[in-house]
């Protein structure tokens, strides 16, 4: 099911009127625009990509009933993940879930502290590609494999003879290294801008 | 392995960056997410950390699945399809909202107020204190802290060397700091230390004598002498071989000791190791856990347990002088200084010149000296020679070959003064600092002496003490430099004159009225330097102290040659007032 119908058929908070539609779509463009970065809230503080994906569904829906409540002078970001956190502990405590999961505190601790960081954030994503460009091509393939999703690193390393260990401290050494350039790179562009 | 780590300051734990990777990895087991969950409560920097891991864990699955959607198809898809719809959104103004949705409600209400709480929480106070973890690399400039966020995680693609201090290489020359050690080469670090750094983040610090060869960036051979490793997580599987056994590190700290007959100890100071050692032609691997010691032998003999000790392992190589900058001429000889490194309790600051407190020089007594050249300046120089005696950031200007005595002077010194005969006063110099320095962490004060290769290569020995010493205080003779001749990081000179005088000259003011005359440079002369702890003059932590006294230690033709001498800001944190401590510092 389409978000958009899935979202519409759920809440009936409107009618079929014309500014229920007006409205609709501006909660949609809102949505859209944002979405990613709602999502990454969420996976910061449940960081587990199913669990995360299904808050996100159930915040997305309910983000879009409770749009009628959300003053326009204040962010719409802040407003969501205020909205998102409401609903990680909602989703923690009805599933009684079995996978690790932070305690209430500290997720509203990490969520205020990451809305306190995304206000000075650019783009990361770019400031990214440019620092997995720079790695040697050997490395560039060991981040596909972690990360392309098509197989686990422990299948990888059955598959091909090679220790998982070494596999998971070269992995560490990536990250750690692609993080500095990240950071690198970024402020960067803040002493540019600035 | 679990490791219990005081949070007693908002530090970044070693830890951390392991227990991220698994949470990436997804390896992460109860334990370790509760010491989690203790960490990120308790720190900011650590939540901090932990945030930024996470948008990098997320960002790089996104930029490998050829998108900015990490949510599953059917929400991509789901969204893709509203691409028309958002055409329309576009062209209505973000305005409009306010006028259509202008009513709250309680539930919303409830879920703003978790936002503006969280939003409007104050920045916890310890957040700007600056800490740096003792052996990570993070600089604090002029006391302030450069995130180590950004110095931590940058590991090296090859195996360094990534500080020395006093070290030498037979046949080898020093490598700069920074860069790459040889692959299968044995190194015979002869003098001094060395630190390490894998690009696992494993960091070894071997001390001389040692003989080691770096195999691959996992794993080197400890022939002879004694190492200190720190693999953190994420370096697990470090190996260090000896003639007797193949240490293998699961996360920990360990010492390894060799001696000539290859007989290996192996001392875990922290968390477990695994060892494989051959007798009889077979394998027998072991675990050893912390607090626990092993002896292996290179014959077939089985090892045994020795008693375990954790003196013999070093977290940071000693308080030094690390490096320095300065402004060049044409031909790359230093003129002048911009700024220093220093490490202060295992803290690595670096101060610009304007930070540093100056000092003058407010007595001048040569007697017990042959020397007679008594001044450096500039090329031509045609200033005040009595500004020579105040303090600048030049190594171009200063007053040379004080008098001294092997002994250092213990009593009161005798100064130039009314009735006070020339040959009662106490040979040496007088430094008057601009302000009191403050004995702090580490070293507080550092001097640099001109020299060169016929000089004593490790720099011109010197006693200094209080010029007014109280009960408790004493002289602290200096007979070796953190930068000497050796070190890659003395730098050369730029070109300078010398100027003479005729006569041993007695005081101050008979040193500026004194007949002078050009002396020749021939030699090729470099910046020598150490940093010194005023601890080992027996000055309590905190104290304050105005004026020294500096002698030559008069063992030698040659005398100390002080071009820049600067007292370091005060750092906060004090240490007991243990002039052993500092000794043993050293």
């Amino acid at each position: 099911m389409a978000l958009e119908t899935m979202i519409w058929d759920q809440t009936g908070a409107f009618d079929e009127s014309e500014g229920s539609r007006e409205c609709y779509e501006e909660f949609l463009g809102l949505f859209t625009h944002h979405r990613d970065r709602i999502y990454a809230h969420i996976f910061a503080l449940v960081p587990h990509e199913a669990d995360a994906e299904d808050i996100f569904q159930r915040c997305s829906i309910l983000l879009w009933r409770k749009f009628q409540e959300f003053d326009a002078e204040r962010s719409f970001l802040s407003w969501a993940c205020g909205v998102a956190v409401f609903e990680i502990r909602n989703f923690l405590q009805s599933k009684r879930r079995s996978r690790l999961t932070f305690q209430p505190e500290l997720i509203e601790q990490l969520s205020a502290d990451r809305l306190a960081e995304e206000e000075l954030e650019s783009d990361r994503m770019e400031a990214l590609r440019g620092c997995i460009d720079q790695l040697p091509a050997s490395e560039r393939d060991l981040v596909k494999v972690a990360y392309e999703g098509t197989i686990t690193v422990k299948d990888y390393a059955a598959e091909n003879q090679l220790s998982l260990q070494v596999l998971y401290n070269k992995l560490a050494k990536l990250r750690r290294l692609l993080l500095a350039c990240v950071e690198r790179k970024m402020s960067r562009e803040a002493h540019y801008e600035a | 392995m679990k490791r219990e780590l005081p949070l007693v300051r908002d530090e970044i734990p070693r830890e951390l960056f392991g227990l991220l990777e698994q949470v990436c990895n997804e390896t992460l087991r109860e334990g370790e997410h509760a010491r989690l969950e203790e960490i990120l409560l308790k720190s900011p920097k650590s939540r901090q950390l932990y945030l930024r891991y996470m948008d990098l864990h997320l960002d790089l699955k996104r930029s490998q699945r050829h998108g900015s959607s990490v949510t599953r198809d059917a929400v991509s898809e789901a969204l893709r399809a509203l691409e028309p719809m958002q055409q329309v959104r576009r062209e209505v103004t973000g305005h409009s909202l306010s006028s259509r949705w202008k009513f709250l409600t309680i539930a919303v209400a409830s879920v703003a107020a978790i936002v503006c709480v969280a939003v409007m929480l104050p920045e916890n106070g310890d957040e700007k204190q600056p800490v740096v973890e003792n052996n990570v690399p993070a600089v604090v400039v002029g006391g302030k802290e450069e995130t180590p966020l950004v110095d931590s995680p940058a590991l090296p693609r090859d195996v360094i060397l990534s500080q020395e201090a006093g070290a030498q290489f037979y046949k080898d020359e020093m490598p700069a700091f920074g860069s790459a050690l040889r692959m299968g080469h044995e190194y015979s670090l002869i003098d001094g230390q060395i630190e390490v750094l894998f690009p696992t983040g494993a960091k070894v610090i071997l001390e001389s004598p040692a003989l080691f060869e770096v195999h691959s960036e996992e794993r080197m051979t400890l022939a002879y002498g004694n190492c200190s490793v720190h693999a953190p997580a994420g370096a697990e599987g470090f190996e260090v071989l000896t003639p007797a056994t193949q240490v293998i590190d699961r996360g920990t700290r360990f010492t390894v000791k060799v001696d000539e007959a290859g007989v290996s100890e192996v001392h875990v100071i922290e968390g477990l190791v695994e060892t494989v050692e051959r007798l009889n032609g077979k394998e027998d691997r072991n675990e050893l856990d912390h607090g626990k010691a092993m002896r292996y032998m290179a014959d077939d003999t089985k090892s045994h347990v020795v008693t375990f000790s954790q003196k013999s392992y070093r977290n940071n190589l000693p308080d030094r002088l690390i490096r320095y900058e300065g402004e060049t001429d044409h031909a790359g000889g230093i003129e002048t200084l911009l700024n220093l490194t220093v490490s202060r309790a295992g803290k690595t600051y670096r101060y610009d010149y304007e930070q540093l407190i100056g000092c003058d020089v407010v007595s001048f007594c040569e007697r017990g000296s042959l020397a007679t050249v008594n001044f450096v300046t500039p090329k031509n120089y045609e200033g005040n020679y009595r500004e020579l005696a105040m303090h600048d950031n030049s190594f171009l200007t200063g007053i040379l070959n004080p008098g001294g005595a092997k002994k250092p002077h213990t009593g009161e010194v005798i100064l130039p003064g009314p009735g006070v005969s020339k040959d009662k006063l106490t040979p040496g110099m007088t430094l008057r600092f601009r302000e009191p320095i403050v004995n702090s962490e580490g070293p507080d004060l550092v001097i640099f002496d001109e020299q060169t290769a016929i000089h004593p290569l490790e720099g011109d020995a010197f006693h200094l003490r209080p010029l007014h010493m109280k009960a408790g205080m004493k002289p602290v003779t200096i007979t070796r430099y953190d930068i000497g001749m050796m070190s890659p990081e003395a730098k050369p000179m730029a070109e300078f004159d010398l100027r003479k005088t005729y006569n041993v000259v007695g005081h101050l003011e008979e040193l500026f009225v004194s007949k002078r005359a050009p002396s020749h440079v021939s030699l090729n002369y470099r910046v020598v330097g150490t940093a010194v702890d005023l601890s080992l003059m027996g000055i309590p932590a905190g104290d304050e102290v105005s004026e020294l006294f500096l002698q030559d230690v008069m063992d030698d033709e040659f005398r100390i040659d002080p071009v820049f001498i600067a007292g370091f800001p005060r750092v906060e944190k004090k240490l007991p007032a243990s002039s052993e401590d500092a000794e043993r510092a050293r």
